[in-house]
């Protein structure tokens, strides 16, 4: 009897509490994303303002015809201002609601609804809504389109709600979700309905024709494009944001990086980003009316290892070499400082989404520091020892060992890291270098090399590759990139960790932001002990433009000016009615700086009419410091920084600082110096005492010339 | 055929730099794209494939601009072909011209110049002489535009307007492209000229008091200009393929930086096309030159 209670009880408890009634299951506002702010304008959108066109040229014609198969960069610039998307990404890299007006997840990530703006049409004046939405999603479900997997491997389906509401189901929780699928450009349903079920549409061969490409619902309506020699933009004077300020976008195409400069100097364009070399910032910098702009690029440039191969299977082995690599030489003297040192525990890229990064110092930047001392140590331990007394180490067994370091020949920095790894690095290790040699091969051989499984005879043992770690605090990157299954290619390493595995696929399906992180972080412990590669270094990219003639621009952490936003803000500066702002250098360095010295630059901001200007940002660029020196201010309107010139090389420096406040023009001075040891008092010796010494030699080879030929005109010719 | 076939296919997966640029892009979509341009199927299939295209005249889509071959060559052709065919005549005959002068008056301070000078210029990197052409005559001295065929967005109201704007500028790449072409053809029809001035005719064109002009015009270049017809010819017929390094350094549309690209995105059937198209005017202009030379020469009618 008891145990039939018992029994029955044991069977009502879990239907009890299925019949409690349970939370009810909340939406998560903005799905628990953190939210970005659109960048604004200087002056309010107004018809006042409006007028002008913006020339941003294109290194290359667009490849892809339609944004569905796009893929090169150049066809993102090219559809970017015809299709806006729901979600749009902030300067700071962050999601910002755009033609969505708010969304919703449930809290177990899984279905997501999305609430759109009701003022937005088409460039036809068709109204945008839920229905276009849906076909877009629907046709990219339907096609599979490769650069679209995002959305085709997560969205289980999509369901209209009402015009203004759409609801879409996700196949599993999908914590990327806003800025990885909602980021899609939207079409019009109207329109492309035609294109897709014509009976000869290929969706992989699909070129989009004018009359497709007139009618979009971004900021731009697209005019014309002539292939090899410009794209044609007006703006939309009716976009549900507000109009962009200048009437036309022009994209001329110019392939050659030093014709871009030389236009950009010359004003006939009005920004230039690629291939700005670090070369070209000095005569850059002294224009006044040219602006500098460094961003970080998401190439994690790294040092491979075929973790199957002996010695590089061993850990402590990778251990050694890690203490081998000097971070700081690469980025001061091979890089001149346009670079960062990367991480040991691989992403986030160094100076960026912070709050993802393990702060341990193993996995930081000098995880591993440059001592090569240590590295002996640990070889000695490990039992590798110069036995045969060649001044290279043999493993523990006798066994001869020459590394392979293959960096791609088109990359002079990659170069250089491989020949300082062989000649100095590894070849200097006390009691015994490790021997290496660099193959220089092209990379169109070395890279099909790279990709081969790690036991194959033919890959080398090590490489150095730059590899994209995505524009987005998401450390799905990693899984990408290095989970088991992934191998050989883009997991190049042969790197198979289980816990790491494990670890990737949780983060994968975790919405929950902090507990995200704190898998990130642990993924990121990992690698720093496994060490599969040696992130080496990052690039800053540079980025040119003019303020001449449009202010506005829109510099993005991790990308250049010319984007979306500084198209939509920029605005003709005779036409944004701003005060000039006079900037009076007030104290500054002597002509020759010795290096050490301490110097203090000050400067003052004063109205037309004379009054200082407080609140001012007062900003400085030096050609060769790839750093911005703020100013601080000291009194009303005067401004001051003092910096150390310790460690600076001794070479010419060109200086710019630029300040600017609300409501003023941007003002800017450029100042040149030269940190040189040599400010001893000019003497008279010191002033003319080579050019004397030259004419003596000179006089002295003419007289002797002159003593030889009169010498053998008076011997006896034979 | 089979050559531009196997060179094509020579220049890697076109389908792995997808890989790389983006890890995201899952194997499968990559499968059905290799798929959809039949390369999935053994390299024989292919190759047959292949030929029955190229005897239809079906030159296949682009793997990278995923467009028809021939519209892609189309759109930039007529620019290369204005370029490139105005430089060769124009330094045709600068080289014709200055080549037999320099060999009339052999060892003369002209020669000894002008022999130089075509030598130096044959020695400057052209790419390097273009970016100095740039920075002198486009910057310093803005006679002429930096970049590209035409002023970007430009209307025209007359066809004058439009003229002088192509020549506007395309006065830069092709004084890069006729200084260097003319150093280098120069030499040739100097020790062309030479060898037919030690001739036995040229002694008894001499011995019957003609003048100079008439001696190296009539008798002298005549004859020495078969070995230029051939080269001409030769240059008109690789000229589909462009100037790479010109087109690049002057933003210039053409098909060189086109091929270049196709080279490196392995982009199979582009290259294929542009092979085939260059092999065939190769021919064509062989065929010309043949028949000039049956002109010029009656040794060869007889023959």
């Amino acid at each position: 009897m008891r145990r039939a209670v018992l029994l029955l009880l044991v069977l009502l408890i879990p239907l009890g509490l299925a019949l409690i009634p349970t939370e009810t299951q909340e939406a998560i506002p903005w799905g628990g994303v953190t939210l970005g702010e659109i960048p604004k304008p200087p002056v309010p959108r107004e018809p006042a303002f409006f007028g002008g066109t913006l020339v941003c040229p294109l290194p290359s014609d667009p490849v892809e015809m339609s944004p569905f198969t796009r893929a090169t960069t150049w066809s993102f610039y090219f559809f970017y201002p015809i299709y806006d998307s729901l979600v749009g990404i902030d300067d700071q890299s962050r999601p910002v609601p755009w033609l969505a007006e708010y969304w919703e997840s449930t809290p177990d990530g899984l279905v997501w609804t999305v609430r759109l703006v009701k003022n937005a049409t088409w460039h036809d004046g068709t109204p945008f809504t839920a229905h276009d939405v849906a076909f877009t999603f629907n046709h990219v479900l339907e096609v599979k389109y490769p650069r679209w997997s995002d959305l085709w491997e997560t969205v289980e389906k999509v369901e209209v709600v009402d015009d203004y509401t759409i609801k879409i189901y996700l196949k599993f929780p999908y914590p990327d979700f806003v800025t990885d699928v909602l980021t899609f450009p939207i079409v019009p349903k109207h329109i492309w309905e035609k294109v897709v079920t014509a009976p000869d549409f290929d969706p992989f061969t699909y070129r989009a024709t004018d009359e497709v490409l007139k009618v979009g619902n971004g900021p731009w309506i697209f005019e014309e494009y002539v292939p090899g020699q410009y794209i044609k933009y007006k703006a939309n004077p009716n976009i549900f944001k507000g109009r962009p300020f200048a009437d036309e976008l022009l994209m001329p195409i110019i392939t050659s990086p030093d014709a871009g400069i030389l236009a950009l100097r010359k004003g006939e364009v009005d920004q230039w980003y690629w291939r700005l070399s670090p070369e070209a910032l000095p005569t850059l910098l002294q224009d006044p009316n040219i602006r500098i702009h460094l961003y970080l690029s998401p190439y994690v440039c790294h040092w491979g290892f075929n973790t199957w191969k002996f010695p590089l299977n061993i850990k402590e082995f990778r251990k050694a070499l890690a203490h081998c690599v000097d971070k700081d030489y690469v980025v001061e003297t091979i890089m001149h400082g346009y670079g960062r040192p990367g991480r040991f525990g691989v992403w986030p890229i160094t100076g960026l989404f912070e709050d993802w990064a393990n702060p341990d110092p193993k996995c930081g930047v000098y995880g591993y520091e440059f001592n090569l001392t240590k590295a002996a140590e640990i070889l000695d331990k490990l039992g590798f020892k110069d036995i045969d007394g060649d001044g290279f180490r043999e493993g523990p067994n006798g066994e001869e060992i020459d590394l392979e370091l293959a960096p791609p020949t088109y990359d002079p920095i990659r170069v250089r890291i491989a020949e300082m790894l062989a000649e100095e690095w590894l070849a200097k290790i006390p009691g015994g270098g490790i021997k290496a040699h660099v193959v220089y091969q092209e990379w169109k051989t070395l890279w099909p090399r790279i990709k081969l499984p790690p036991d194959d005879p033919n890959k080398p043992d090590t490489w150095f590759l730059c590899s994209s770690y995505g524009t987005r605090p998401s450390p799905d990157i990693m899984r990408f990139r290095l989970h088991s299954s992934k191998i050989p290619n883009p997991n190049y390493y042969g790197f198979i960790n289980a816990t790491f595995d494990e670890l990737a696929e949780e983060q994968a399906r975790t919405v929950d932001v902090e507990r995200r992180k704190e898998i990130a972080k642990e993924m990121q412990a990992i690698l720093a002990e496994e060490l599969p590669f040696i992130s080496i270094f990052h690039r800053y990219g540079i980025s040119a433009y003019r303020v001449d003639k449009w202010i506005g621009w829109v510099p993005g952490i991790m990308w250049s000016v010319n984007n979306g936003w500084s198209w939509w803000n920029c605005v003709l500066r005779e036409k944004a009615v701003l005060k000039p702002m006079t900037l009076t250098l007030a104290e500054y360095p002597p002509p020759k700086v010795t290096p050490g010295q301490t110097i203090t630059i000050k400067v003052s901001l004063t109205d037309p009419e004379g009054e200082p200007i407080t609140g001012a940002s007062v900003e400085m660029h030096i050609a060769g410091i790839p750093e911005v020196f703020k100013f601080e201010e000291i009194e009303t309107g005067v401004y001051s920084i003092t910096l150390s010139t310790e460690g600076w090389v001794e070479q010419p420096y060109t200086a710019k600082i630029i300040s600017s406040a609300p409501g003023f023009e941007e003002a800017a001075t450029v100042l040149t110096f030269e940190l040189t040891k040599k400010v001893a008092p000019v003497t008279f010796w010191g002033a003319y005492g080579p050019l004397i010494v030259g004419i003596l030699i000179v006089i002295l080879i003419v007289i002797a010339v002159y003593a030889f030929y009169a010498a053998r005109k008076k011997s006896p010719s034979k | 055929m089979s050559a531009i076939f196997f060179l094509a296919r020579a220049t890697g997966d076109p389908f792995a730099e997808i890989i790389e640029q983006d890890p995201r892009v899952p194997p499968e979509a990559v499968q059905r794209l290799r798929q959809r341009w039949g390369l999935d199927k053994p390299i024989y299939l292919q190759y047959i494939d292949f030929m029955k295209a190229m005897l239809s005249g079906d030159f296949g889509y682009s793997v990278a601009y995923y467009a028809p071959v021939f519209e892609i060559i189309k759109q930039k052709l007529p620019w290369t072909l204005f370029l490139l065919s105005t430089s060769i005549v124009l330094s045709t005959i600068g080289a014709v011209l200055l080549g037999a002068y320099t060999a009339w008056r052999r060892g003369s301070r002209f020669d000894l110049i002008a022999t130089n000078t075509s030598l130096f210029i044959r020695a400057i990197p052209h790419f390097w002489l273009g970016m100095v052409l740039l920075l002198v005559f486009g910057f310093y001295i803005p006679l002429f535009p930096l970049y590209g065929a035409t002023t970007p967005g430009a209307h025209y109201s007359n066809a004058f307007e439009f003229i002088k704007d192509v020549l506007a500028h395309a006065a830069l790449p092709l004084t890069c492209l006729v200084m260097r072409q003319i150093g280098m053809y120069m030499l040739y029809m100097r020790s062309a000229t030479l060898e037919v001035l030690g001739e036995d005719f040229i002694v008894t064109a001499k011995a019957k008091g003609l003048t100079d002009r008439e001696v190296l015009f009539r008798h002298a270049v005549r004859n020495s200009l078969l070995p230029m017809v051939t080269i001409t010819a030769l240059r008109f017929g690789f000229m589909v393929n462009g100037a790479i390094l010109t087109e690049t350094v002057f933003s210039y549309p053409g098909t060189g930086r086109l091929i270049y690209e196709a080279i490196m995105n392995s982009d199979y059937f582009l290259l294929q096309g542009a092979f085939f198209i260059t092999s065939v005017c190769v021919l064509i202009a062989n065929l010309i030159a043949d028949l000039l030379y049956a002109y010029l020469d009656p040794r060869v009618r007889v023959g």
